[in-house]
């Protein structure tokens, strides 16, 4: 659960709330598409975050008068008597404000800036919020980056924590230290990348050939198309049949019932399709990139 | 750019009474002015007039010398002219304002393009004679010829800028201002910041009232919460593995550890 203060809130439609008066700062967060690309690029992945970020930054005491918060000495006991109400300020950056992010962002590049390392450089450019998303190419660059970092975080009292990363050493590093988090089932496509999701196997009513169902089938498997580029062009080719008939709830003739199997028995095929989360596995001499478009 | 008609035209030269007729093809065009854009309609012609020599060398009054101008003043080489706009358009184009300069012989004059100048440049021959020139030539122009297009094709270049919403004065006020405040605190070892407030704030009511109106209705709302949680929670422990003893109470328990750590970070008034 996490706490999210209500600066928008106002009295009235007339009055101002505290966000009205607060400035957002500038959005300096980096670019996730980037950030995404670069961490395929390493031999060796590893993430890990900031623990509590926002609440390692202290707010200076001038502040902290529009930060106050209420809170119940008894739940049982009403709001309402002044006695079971005691009244906090917040000491450090709170979660819900408009500058909150700015704030936290600012100062870790603040931070971060100041330390003179490749790997404060590198943070700089793999942290997202609280997130590192980064990699390098040998254990032992690997290793010299998890206590690089975790003390240069340190020195701004935070603590990098839940690393999780594709080297049994680090991990073990990391474990040692009660730092190390278990790759959720969720996360795994950080590490596997994998696009293609069960497609409705239990929908038996193909049978019946009803191309409303055809349709959405090919819909569903259509989104990693630029991955199995050979499946989706079958499909394309069912589509194509299907259109050709006058009556779409009529049943489809049994030549295309029969390619329409033979297809569907691909798709089971494709759930194990796995990609690569590194794309050069060996440090190539020459890397060329070939780009396709299409302004559809 | 493509034209969209021809018109044939009597071309009376400098010095001469008798015209002859030339064809020329037609274009609109839109010149990229500052706030706002202005179409003209133009004849194609393959030249215009010899390019312009540099302005280089010229002695430009001292107090001209901060006008932004529309053309870089020091600019080296000649100058082709690609567009001449004519004199229906003038008011279209020139603001208003003129500066002189003190011996009169240089005026600037504000334009959509910025400022604009006028004066005696050297002759290339010989220095001794001066032409007069008005030197703007650098101006940014597009073909018009779908205006609806071209208004939807402007819109949606723009769309790509909403990221940068701030304005610039802002953005570096803010980033003034927190480097100038943040500090570190050596006892606590960490760093303190302050918040961006914004001139506005002392018209901040106090939201006293609001907040305690909050409070006292949150224990029952919190109590609905605690009661569809637990529903759920058990549903989804019974459908894997039925244990009864699994009371939705000491499930819902574990948010509350979860105040406990918060209230760290606050401190009492």
């Amino acid at each position: 659960m996490r706490f999210v203060y209500d600066a928008p809130a106002k009295i009235s439609s007339k009055t101002l709330s505290p966000n009205d008066c607060l400035h957002t700062g500038p959005n300096i967060i980096q670019r996730l598409q980037s950030m995404l690309l670069a961490f395929r690029l390493h031999k060796i992945a590893f993430t890990a975050d900031i623990e509590k970020a926002f609440l390692q930054i202290e707010l200076n005491t001038q502040g902290r008068d529009a930060t106050r918060f209420l809170w119940l000495k008894d739940v049982d006991k009403s709001a309402n008597n002044p006695e079971k109400v005691i009244v906090y300020r917040f000491c450090r950056v709170l979660f819900g404000t408009a500058p909150s992010s700015y704030l936290l962002n600012a100062t870790i590049q603040h931070h971060l800036v100041k330390q003179d390392d490749w790997i404060s450089q590198d943070v700089q450019r793999s942290i997202y919020m609280d997130n590192v998303l980064t990699g390098v190419e040998t254990l032992s660059e690997a290793l010299e980056y998890y206590t690089s970092s975790r003390n240069c975080f340190q020195k701004a009292g935070m603590n990098l924590r839940q690393w999780t990363s594709n080297s049994p050493a680090l991990n073990r590093l990391a474990h040692d230290d009660r730092v190390y988090t278990e790759p959720e089932l969720k996360h795994k496509h950080r590490y596997s990348l994998t696009f293609i999701n069960k497609t409705d196997q239990g929908n038996q009513q193909h049978r019946k050939s009803l191309q409303k169902i055809s349709i959405k089938l090919i819909l569903k498997s259509l989104r990693p198309v630029g991955v199995c580029g050979t499946s989706h062009s079958k499909s394309q080719d069912n589509a194509g049949t299907m259109e050709t008939q006058p009556n779409r709830n009529k049943e489809l003739p049994d030549s295309f019932k029969e390619n329409w199997i033979k297809w569907l028995n691909e798709l089971q095929s494709l759930t194990t399709l796995e990609i690569p989360r590194q794309y050069f596995n060996t440090v190539a001499s020459e890397v060329q990139l070939h780009v396709f478009c299409d302004s559809s | 750019m493509k034209a969209s008609l021809k018109e044939i035209l009597d071309v009376t030269t400098f010095g001469s009474t008798k015209g002859t007729p030339k064809s020329y093809e037609v274009l609109t065009l839109t010149l990229n002015a500052v706030n706002k854009d202005i179409k003209i309609t133009a004849l194609v012609t393959p030249i215009i007039c010899p390019p312009l020599s540099s302005t280089q060398h010229t002695d430009i009054p001292v107090e001209f010398k901060a006008l932004a101008f529309a053309d870089p003043l020091n600019a080296e080489g000649d100058r082709a002219i690609d567009i001449l706009i004519g004199n229906d358009h003038y008011a279209q184009i020139i603001l208003g304002n003129t500066k002189k300069s003190r011996d009169e012989r240089w005026m600037a004059t504000q334009s959509k393009f910025a400022w604009l100048l006028s004066g005696p440049v050297p002759n290339n021959e010989s220095s001794a004679e001066t032409t007069l020139r008005t030197f703007c030539q650098l101006i940014d122009a597009r073909p018009t010829r779908n205006d609806d297009l071209n208004e939807t094709l402007t819109k949606f270049w723009e769309i790509n800028k909403i990221a940068d919403e701030f304005s610039d004065t802002e953005v570096t006020e803010v980033q003034k201002h927190f480097q100038d405040t943040i500090d570190f605190n050596k006892v606590t070892g960490r760093y303190n910041v302050r918040l961006p407030w914004k001139d506005n704030k002392h018209s901040l009511p106090t939201n006293f009232t609001l907040a305690r109106k909050r409070l006292s209705s949150l224990p029952r709302a919190y109590l609905q919460i605690q009661r569809s949680t637990a529903r759920s929670t058990q549903e989804r422990i019974y459908r894997t593995s039925p244990r009864p003893e699994h009371t939705s109470k000491s499930h819902i328990c574990t948010t509350y550890p979860n105040f406990q750590s918060s209230k760290k970070a606050a401190r009492q008034l």
